[in-house]
């Protein structure tokens, strides 16, 4: 573990520059790090248990693979000669007494060679060189040169660099090669391998980080809030770390990144730490709202007071009305004729009326302190689950806290287990046609229930059960319009929404996460969703799927700011803000791009076999895909799609070809079927409508198409042009590609008129089209039998991909 | 060593269902994990176990991680840093820097001193007095050599901030060796 340190590091110079004294005394911390103590019996151990363990953690999900042909970038990786000489040689047959044999190559049932690495084959004999016969092949058809690293071992390199996420073999024909002392290979051997998916490409925008800046310290157990003004807050803002020289300040101003952080040598006196609930007014000196922390904190709708749940010693809380500026604290509860309880949550109904909830129900007290029950709970509830909208008129509860005459007066299936679809519940509030997929999910007897609160004690409306809602991760939009939870399932989730108006309408979130949300934050009708993981950090998408930054930060707490530009949250004794950019407008998007997200997390799911996830991305009507799918599939990447806009009636329609891939294995041969699968839009979510998977055939010897890519005429151009690049996974015979191997054909079967004959650059393995001005809509790029690969194969048959939209 | 990126990439992308990519991915990082976990503990049974975690939860976390266009490191030092947190959370009251303050020549610069191991481990030592972000900054850039944006990501703050946790942290160390020592205050 023991490494020089003798580097020369230049940031160094850059934060300490102005100062020599202290870049010196850095560098010479840097240089006397100590070495850790280690145990060396201690990496192999923690390594074999970890493995035992990955066989249980890790399901067999290859994933989905980004089609090589968007991703330029591996062609310029170094890997290849280091690679190769830190290969693992396989073995790949033995000898009967006295025979020639392959004993090992360095890509030997490897599937993930990369493709820049060259091929070397280690014979049990010392090979007569000039024997090597042209016989010897690679499929698919591929260009190379032998050279030989010692007399036993044949080095094949490749002229250009295979393709990525390819399945490769090498057939040695017994006689092509003979040792010097006259002997041959007892039979033919292959060999097969596959190269590793290629690396994204520029045409893949990256993840944008969210740039959080810390506002102060927080305890780990804080609510993150959002005060009057857009101001953030903590419920309880205690600093976590106290310092022996000074103790961190949660009245520290928001205005620095580091403004909580605690330092002895600050020069500016710092103040004593507030305790309780703070918020932090950008720009401004911090507010305490209470001296103890709070449970909960909530301002009015016409933002002139706020309201608090202050705990108190013991554990019963105290709800306290203030000024928007913390002034005239005025408590409103518990009042003289009623005893205490511990509060968990708390909302405003109107401007006047506060609802919280306790470990006996929830409760409503107005500014004049009178109070109602609204709803019991069940002795023996704990009232911890309950999330109530930020409306006061929803509240989600946990089916431990719902009592069992409500439950049974539902008419819910979950009650009896019958398989009536939650659209069909009694409730009659008809579901839509996007809430169709909601028929998948079925509540069971352990999911919680939305409850509309009556205005008053009284009869409380008939609840509904929220399907797949056990996991209690349950989160109301800003306006209360809207409800979302996620529905899990052993380790998979599914985020589920509804409007609280009209539970039943259940809708799955096609975009969102699949496993491991623990926390879940809406903005103020849904819009955009911010997802917390343990451990995994923050993510914040959109609620078609587009993912708009993340973070490594686990938060216990999230809060969208109510104009749904901020997110703030509570991570690590530390509560942080975070803008929430919008989708980016440097970014080209079309109408499709949230449905190219949508068709990669479908292709995935076929991947893993994630049935529930093939039937949260699939609309109604659609063909079955679990059915469809071969469940054998190993690889699987999208060759090309085409995006037809919408119209004043219409929605737009995404159109892709997409590859399943069953790698070879053993003896059986590799197989694949190109697919076709159709996306539209559905009340704005893209669900895959229409699918249509061929049956599996062999891989075979012939060019493949690997991708297909458009590139649309440039803005302003004079002459615009538009160039259709094809892709091919073996090297071409170059004369083959023609006007009558590669053509665009438009929807009506019309032949395109390139601008002139097919281009193809042997180093890329790259067909390209030009054709004047834009693709109509519906064209595809046709590949005909015409074409063939330097070892005279041709495409079995003509293929079409489409490209025009 | 840093894995060749793109390589990198496609060792995570195998390792969300490979066990031997995971594997692999181990045998490369274990080092920098274990040496940062005990950086920071400076006890061998606290960096074996803070690094058992660490790898528990990526192996955990590897079917839902997604690639942020930084290292994999990052990640695997995001969920040390929140380890270590929690370790020491644990363990509080913190041990203080009392113990380590012996006598020392106060003539002699400081940084002559640090380079003598006995001096080095007093160095360490105030290091590990500092509030927790300078603590876990410090340690990341001269302890582990990344750079400032890497650890900004780590530690989710901007590089300005950064910057600021380490020159804060290094001054503070300064006066505390050089200054504070002298005058027998206790730090």
């Amino acid at each position: 573990m023991s490494e020089r340190r003798d580097r020369f590091d230049p940031e160094l110079d850059e934060l300490f520059g102005d100062d020599p004294d202290l870049l010196r005394l850095a560098q010479q911390v840097r240089e006397s790090r100590p070495e850790p103590d280690l145990d060396p019996r201690f990496p192999p151990v923690l390594r074999a248990h970890l493995m035992q363990e990955a066989q249980r953690a890790l399901a067999p999900r290859p994933g989905f693979r980004l089609a090589p042909g968007r991703l330029a970038a591996w062609g310029s990786l170094a890997l290849g000669v280091a690679l190769v000489a830190a290969a693992i040689a396989v073995v790949v047959s033995h000898a009967p007494s006295g025979r020639l044999a392959v004993v090992a190559s360095n890509v030997s049932h490897r599937r993930t060679v990369d493709p820049h690495q060259a091929i070397t084959l280690s014979f049990n004999q010392p090979i007569d060189e000039q024997s090597v016969a042209a016989v010897l092949k690679i499929t698919p058809a591929t260009q190379v040169s032998v050279t030989w690293e010692n007399p036993e071992t044949l080095v094949l390199t490749p002229l250009h660099p295979l393709a990525a996420d390819t399945d490769y073999q090498v057939t040695i024909p017994e006689d092509a090669v003979r040792s010097q002392s006259g002997q041959t290979l007892a039979s033919t051997v292959t060999i097969d391998f596959g190269t590793q998916p290629a690396t994204p490409g520029p045409t893949v925008a990256p993840v944008p980080a969210l740039q959080a800046t810390a506002v102060a310290w927080a305890a780990s157990g804080a609510q993150a809030f959002w005060g009057p003004g857009a101001a953030p807050g903590a419920t309880d803002s205690t600093a976590v770390e106290p310092t022996p020289s000074a103790s961190p300040s949660a009245t520290a101003p928001a205005s620095t990144e580091v403004s909580s952080e605690s330092s002895a040598t600050s020069s500016t006196p710092t103040p004593a730490p507030a305790e309780g609930a703070v918020i932090f007014p950008p720009g401004q000196p911090a507010m305490a709202l209470s001296e103890m922390p709070a449970a909960a904190v909530k301002v009015s709708p016409n933002g002139f007071n706020v309201a608090l749940a202050v705990v108190q010693p013991g554990g019963d809380a105290e709800i306290v009305v203030e000024n928007a500026d913390g002034s005239q604290p005025n408590q409103v509860w518990p009042t003289g004729s009623t005893s205490g309880a511990p509060v968990t949550a708390l909302a405003w109904d109107g401007d006047n009326r506060i609802v919280f909830v306790t470990p006996r129900g929830i409760y409503a007290v107005d500014l004049d302190d009178q109070w109602s029950e609204l709803f019991a709970f069940p002795s023996g509830g704990s009232a911890s689950g309950v999330v109530l909208a930020p409306d006061g008129v929803h509240a989600f509860i946990p089916a431990v806290d719902m009592p069992s005459s409500a439950a049974t007066a539902t008419a819910s299936p979950s009650a009896t287990g019958s398989s009536t679809s939650p659209s069909a519940s009694a409730s009659g509030t008809g579901a839509s046609a996007a809430a169709s997929p909601a028929a998948t999910y079925l509540p069971t007897a352990a999911d919680g229930w939305l409850l509309t609160l009556p205005a008053a004690g009284g009869q409380v409306a008939t609840p509904t059960q929220l399907p797949g809602s056990a996991s209690g991760v349950v989160a109301f939009s800003g306006s209360g319009d809207e409800v979302a939870w996620a529905a899990t399932s052993g380790k998979a989730s599914t985020l589920l929404e509804a409007p609280t108006a009209a539970a039943t309408t259940v809708t799955a979130v096609p975009g969102a996460p699949v496993e491991g949300i623990q926390e879940l934050a809406l903005d103020a009708h849904g819009t955009t969703i911010a997802y917390g993981f343990d451990p995994g950090g923050i993510e914040v998408a959109t609620a078609g799927g587009s993912v708009l930054g993340t973070s490594p930060r686990e938060p216990s707490s999230l809060a969208f700011s109510p104009d749904g530009t901020q997110l703030a949250f509570v991570a690590a004794g530390s509560l942080d803000v975070a803008r929430v950019q919008a989708a980016s407008p440097s970014v080209p998007t079309s109408a499709c791009a949230d449905g190219d997200q949508v068709l990669s997390r479908f292709v995935d799911a076929q991947v893993s076999h994630d049935l529930s996830a093939l039937a949260a991305l699939s609309a109604a009507g659609a063909p079955p895909a679990a059915t469809v799918t071969p469940a054998s599939v190993h690889r699987g990447y999208v060759v090309s799609s085409s995006c037809a806009a919408g119209t004043a009636t219409a929605g737009p329609t995404l159109t892709a070809s997409a590859r399943l891939i069953v790698d070879p294995a053993g003896t059986s041969p590799g197989q694949l079927s190109d697919e076709t699968v159709v996306l539209g839009q559905s009340d704005g979510r893209w669900l895959v409508t229409g699918l249509s998977v061929p049956p599996l055939s062999a891989q075979g010897s012939a060019p493949h198409v690997l991708s297909v890519g458009v590139t649309p005429p440039a803005a302003g151009s004079i002459n615009p042009e538009t160039v259709v690049t094809v892709t091919f996974d073996s090297d071409l015979d170059a004369s083959s590609v023609s006007a009558a191997s590669l053509w665009l054909e438009t929807a009506g079967g019309q032949t395109l008129s390139p601008l002139g004959p097919p281009t193809y650059d042997p180093d890329t393995r790259q067909a390209a089209l030009t054709v004047a001005g834009t693709l109509p809509a519906g064209t595809e790029v046709v590949v005909g039998t015409a074409m063939s690969d330097i070892d005279g194969g041709h495409p079995p048959a003509t293929s079409v991909y489409p490209v025009g939209g | 060593m840093t894995l060749p990126r793109a390589y990198e990439d496609q060792l995570v992308e195998r390792a969300r269902s490979d066990a031997d990519a995971f594997g692999e991915l181990y045998d490369h990082y274990f080092g920098q994990i274990y040496r940062f976990a005990y950086s920071r503990t400076r006890d061998r049974d606290a960096a074996e176990e803070v690094t058992q975690e660490v790898f528990m939860k990526a192996l955990r976390a590897m079917p839902r991680y997604r690639p942020s266009g930084h290292p994999f490191s990052s990640w695997l030092y995001q969920i040390s840093a929140n380890a270590i947190a929690d370790h020491f959370r644990q363990q509080r009251p913190q041990s203080s820097l009392d113990a380590a303050v012996e006598i020392v020549d106060p003539a002699r610069p400081v940084a002559e001193r640090v380079v003598e191991s006995a001096e080095a481990a007093r160095v360490w030592a105030a290091i590990d007095s500092l509030p927790e972000q300078q603590r876990t900054a410090m340690t990341l850039k001269l302890g582990e050599d990344l750079k400032l944006a890497q650890i900004g990501e780590i530690m989710g703050k901007s590089e300005g901030a950064v910057k600021l946790l380490v020159h804060r942290g290094m001054v503070t160390v300064r006066k505390r060796l050089g200054v504070d020592a002298v005058a027998g205050e206790a730090l």
